[in-house]
């Protein structure tokens, strides 16, 4: 039978799928809190799957995958350990996040820096990255579903995307929890059908060493030179930190139950993560070995390809899980950046936790619903923009992200309060400078700018020590020795 | 609601895409089938003999070879050999599919924007139940609560929510009833104890008055005969506190009959009564005591011949607890603020213009009442000062409601108004329809 009835057959599965289990839009009893966190209420289980859903994205996904197939193991090396060892970084900051009962990390950043200037910084940045990096979403999208039922990519392939977002983000968090369960689901499932189904012969642990542990593949790392390690070093680096301060994963620390649920959460993701990355790793190191021709196509198309070397259904189910890849990450994005510019942009009168008049949250929520609409219109239109690659549009967005966040949540110590707001702005600045008009690569601009960030943190530190102390009635000699 | 318009949308969708392809896959069939049809014909006009696989290629891939013992749809013979076949429901659906594909996705586009579309109208339908369900629950804990209009609600809910605000303002005004009734309840039981209370308190009393008198008496004539007998005799500490006893005694006196008129009423002798004609007498009566507090006193007559029916011992009564009241807030009162008590009277209007009532006005320029006791200053025995008895707002409630009347009260930091309307006599009335009069209800709720 044709590949297309399948793939036909499971696009419509999964659009039911998605509007019977996950619509949960304008529940009864709505406020900020549940809209933004669940009400704060989200248990380990649905906590770890968003987590997970979230994580899984079509770039670490395809872009992931495609890299590994054109390069080998320096992609695993660089990529994966980046993302995992930024993984590793987060039971540090629970505590830390939930203590300030916040519903935004923009918010966080106020309440703990006590500088209104800096959440607004923040949120800006926060709207500018999640809506470039919504265009990788909707473009990887609409290449899967174009190359699936076989029509021109375009306005039409992508727009079904707009819709299943917009569809689960307005039911705020719950719904986009509900439908990253089954969008994790269907992610793993995916992997696990290609990575069995990949050897033409069937699938066995000798088969699959032989694999992994082929000539070839291992060649590559052997091999390197050292500007390439030091280029995947970098990469690593910056991807691995772009991870430990994305907001994405921050909020869902922030929305689980307890702190306790917290902490299971973010124990049990490496394990499903690291899953994941075997079954896709495994998957296209036998495609490197067995089909290693396909070079020349773009990325994502390229990976579609690769799905039809295998059987029908599991292909489908492979291309399946990419779409859930992308709906999965865009509206959680969209979410954030709706969030971002309701709540900490521009929050008028309904900048406080928890209003109790519902004429007031109804409107604040319907005001949401309308960003989130023009949000994701804006980002549709932006994949017809000329916009640099999807790899790109990625590496700009972490950088961005490790840039705003990596230093206020993981070294608050170094932070003085007064100057935050300036020191995140020339950061911000250096790096659109050097990215946009000097034309490093994120990576090694985002290198240079959280070196200067640390510096001017420590400057900043030593003068404003030293100001206190010439203030204070200490004793010269004490003041020498302290200085 | 939500999943009732959900599967409406989903059980459209699916017939009309059901439908659709339905009608595809007959006209594929019914093609494939005259195709058959035409090249039976066809080859059975012809002589000679023409292979299976052409015939097949000819027929396309809606029909396949009979398998053995099955039942042909089509029969060809050709060259004197016959085959049969079959149509192949798999192939027609394949290629219906393969068509149709655009539709298909259009159908899904048009799913998730129909249901989209749903949840909002249901959402639309909801709100408005969910914000009068956020007004029962406020009604509930004893909040005054309006919910506002939704202008996107539909006009039933118009109606629910106009229902519900009438019914929250009948709740309030039942609310206040129950308030004057349960008040009511206990100025009865008050009175009833404050009754037996005054009865048992005044016969000792006036025993010790008659006791103190005789002894007064006594002592005078002792007094006399000492005097006369040249002894001695150190009388006049005695008389002294013989007679604070009476001011004493006379003073509690005072209080009992005070609180014996707020118990029994004294039947009020309701007859035509000159509004305007008491004002000379509140300046006779207040004149002294506003002179020495400091206070300036205006009357003012509004209208002339104001003519209500009324008690006018009872009116003076009213007149005297109001204005003292008045001038011990301000002489009280610590403030560089003139002080001034008005006293004015004339005709109250309803918004018509037509002539309601008579009005006394008693305006002071003290420091106002606290928003936390204004609710309990008519209550009987409530009073803030040291001195007082707390019944003279009572006692003014009381007696203008003796007469059939209502009281009004407006205070702010900058003074305080009370208003007195009283039914006017039928003559005056006319008279007054006939003429301009100025004040009216609403003038003195902006005054």
């Amino acid at each position: 039978m044709s590949p297309l009835i399948y793939y036909l057959a499971a696009f419509g599965a999964y659009t039911i799928c998605i509007i019977l289990m996950t619509g949960q839009s304008f529940t009864w009893k709505e406020t900020k809190k549940s809209f933004y966190l669940g009400r704060r209420q989200v248990s380990a289980f649905p906590s770890t799957a968003t987590f997970c859903a979230t994580w899984i994205s079509p770039l670490s996904f395809i872009g992931y995958s495609m890299w590994l197939y054109t390069d080998g193991y320096i992609a695993f090396w660089a990529s994966v350990n980046g993302w995992l060892i930024g993984l590793l970084f987060f039971p540090f900051i629970v505590e830390r996040l939930r203590i300030r009962r916040v519903l935004s990390m923009p918010e966080w950043l106020e309440k703990t820096y006590g500088d209104v200037r800096v959440r607004k910084l923040v949120a800006l940045t926060m709207i500018f990255l999640y809506t470039l990096y919504l265009v990788i979403q909707f473009r990887s999208f609409g290449i899967i579903v174009s190359y699936m039922l076989d029509i021109p990519a375009g306005f039409t392939s992508t727009s079904i995307i707009y819709l299943f977002v917009l569809y689960t983000t307005f039911g705020g968090y719950i719904s986009v929890v509900r439908s990253d369960i089954l969008n994790l689901l269907l992610i793993i499932a995916g992997v696990t059908v290609a990575a069995c189904f990949s050897l033409p012969a069937g699938f066995s642990l000798k088969s699959a060493s032989d694999i992994i542990l082929m000539k070839g593949q291992l060649g590559t790392v052997r091999q390197m030179t050292p500007t390439e390690i030091f280029s995947a070093f970098a990469i690593m680096l910056s991807w691995g930190l772009g991870v430990a301060g994305n907001p994405q994963y921050a909020v869902r620390i922030l929305a689980c139950r307890t702190r306790r649920d917290a902490y299971r959460m973010l124990s049990v993701s490496p394990f499903i993560v690291g899953f994941f990355y075997s079954c896709l790793t495994f998957f296209i190191l036998v495609c490197r070995a067995k089909y290693p021709l396909l070079t020349n196509l773009e990325e994502t198309v390229a990976f579609a390809k690769l799905a039809q070397f295998l059987p029908e259904i599991a292909g489908a189910f492979l291309l399946i899980s990419v779409i859930a890849a992308a709906v999965s990450t865009a509206n959680s994005q969209l979410l954030l950046a709706a969030s971002s510019l309701c709540y900490d942009l521009f929050p008028g009168k309904h900048d406080k936790t928890e209003s109790e008049n519902p004429f007031q949250e109804d409107r604040f929520l319907v005001v949401n619903r309308i960003a989130i609409t023009a949000i994701a219109s804006i980002a549709l239109i932006l994949c017809y923009a000329d916009l640099p690659g999807n790899l790109m549009l990625g590496r700009i967005s972490w950088t961005l992200v490790a840039i705003c966040f990596f230093f206020p949540l993981f070294v608050p110590k170094w932070i003085v309060h007064e100057s935050l707001f300036h020191v995140l702005g020339i950061a911000l600045i250096l790096q659109s400078v050097l990215v946009f008009i000097v034309g490093i690569g994120p990576e090694y601009a985002m290198l240079i700018v959280l070196t200067a960030e640390a510096l001017l943190f420590k400057l900043e530190k030593h003068f404003a020590l030293c100001k206190m102390l010439l203030k204070s009635p200490l004793q010269k000699e004490t003041r020498k020795n302290v200085l | 609601m939500k999943w009732i318009f959900m599967v409406l949308a989903l059980s459209m969708v699916l017939l009309t895409l059901g439908a659709r392809l339905h009608q595809g896959y007959i006209a594929k069939k019914d093609s494939a089938a005259a195709l058959g049809e035409e090249l039976r014909v066809d080859l059975e006009n012809r002589k000679y003999y023409i292979p299976k696989d052409i015939i097949m290629g000819e027929l396309g891939p809606y029909w396949k070879e009979a398998a053995q013992g099955e039942r042909a749809e089509l029969t060809i013979k050709s060259g004197g050999r016959s085959w049969g076949f079959v149509s192949n429901p798999d192939a027609i659906m394949i290629s219906l599919v393969e068509e149709e594909r655009y539709l298909l996705l259009v159908g899904l586009l048009g799913l998730i924007a129909a249901v989209e579309l749903a949840v909002f109208m249901s959402y639309l339908l909801t709100r408005p139940l969910r914000r009068l369900a956020w007004g029962c629950r406020q009604i509930a804990n004893g909040m005054t609560v309006t919910i506002p209009q939704n202008k996107l609600a539909p006009y039933e809910f118009h109606e629910l929510t106009n229902s519900f605000n009438t019914m929250a303002t009948q709740l309030e005004k039942w609310k206040e009833v129950q308030r004057q009734l349960s008040r009511m309840d206990r100025l009865a039981a008050l009175g009833e104890m404050l009754s037996g209370l005054s009865h048992e308190i005044r016969n000792p009393l006036a025993s010790i008055r008659i006791q103190l008198d005789l002894l007064r008496m006594e002592i005078e004539s002792a007094a006399s005969r000492k005097v006369e007998y040249g002894t001695y005799f150190d009388i006049c500490d005695a008389m002294e506190h013989i007679a604070i006893l009476e001011h004493e005694t006379d003073r509690l006196n005072g209080i009992v009959t005070k609180l014996l008129s707020f118990v029994r009423t004294k039947q009020a002798m309701i007859g035509p009564v000159l509004l305007d004609g008491l004002l000379p007498w509140c300046r006779s009566m207040l004149n002294a005591q506003a002179e020495k507090e400091g206070i300036e006193l205006i009357t003012l007559p509004m209208d002339k011949n104001v003519t209500v029916m009324a008690d006018s011992e009872m009116l003076q009564q009213l007149i005297m607890n109001l204005s003292l009241n008045a001038m011990q807030a301000m002489s009280m009162a610590e403030t560089a603020q003139e002080k001034v008590l008005i006293i004015t009277t004339g005709y109250s209007k309803d918004e018509s213009g037509a002539v309601k009532k008579g009005l006394l006005r008693v305006t002071d320029t003290g420091p106002g009442i606290p928003f936390a006791i204004q609710h309990r200053i008519f209550d009987p025995f409530f009073t803030t000062r040291q001195d007082g008895t707390g019944l003279g707002l009572s006692i003014v409630q009381r007696i203008t409601e003796g007469f059939g009347g209502s009281l009004s009260m407006e205070t702010s930091s900058f003074g305080t108004v009370f208003n007195i309307f009283i039914p006017l006599d039928e003559h005056c009335c006319r008279v007054a329809e006939k003429g301009n009069t100025e004040v009216t209800d609403n003038e003195y709720m902006d005054s």
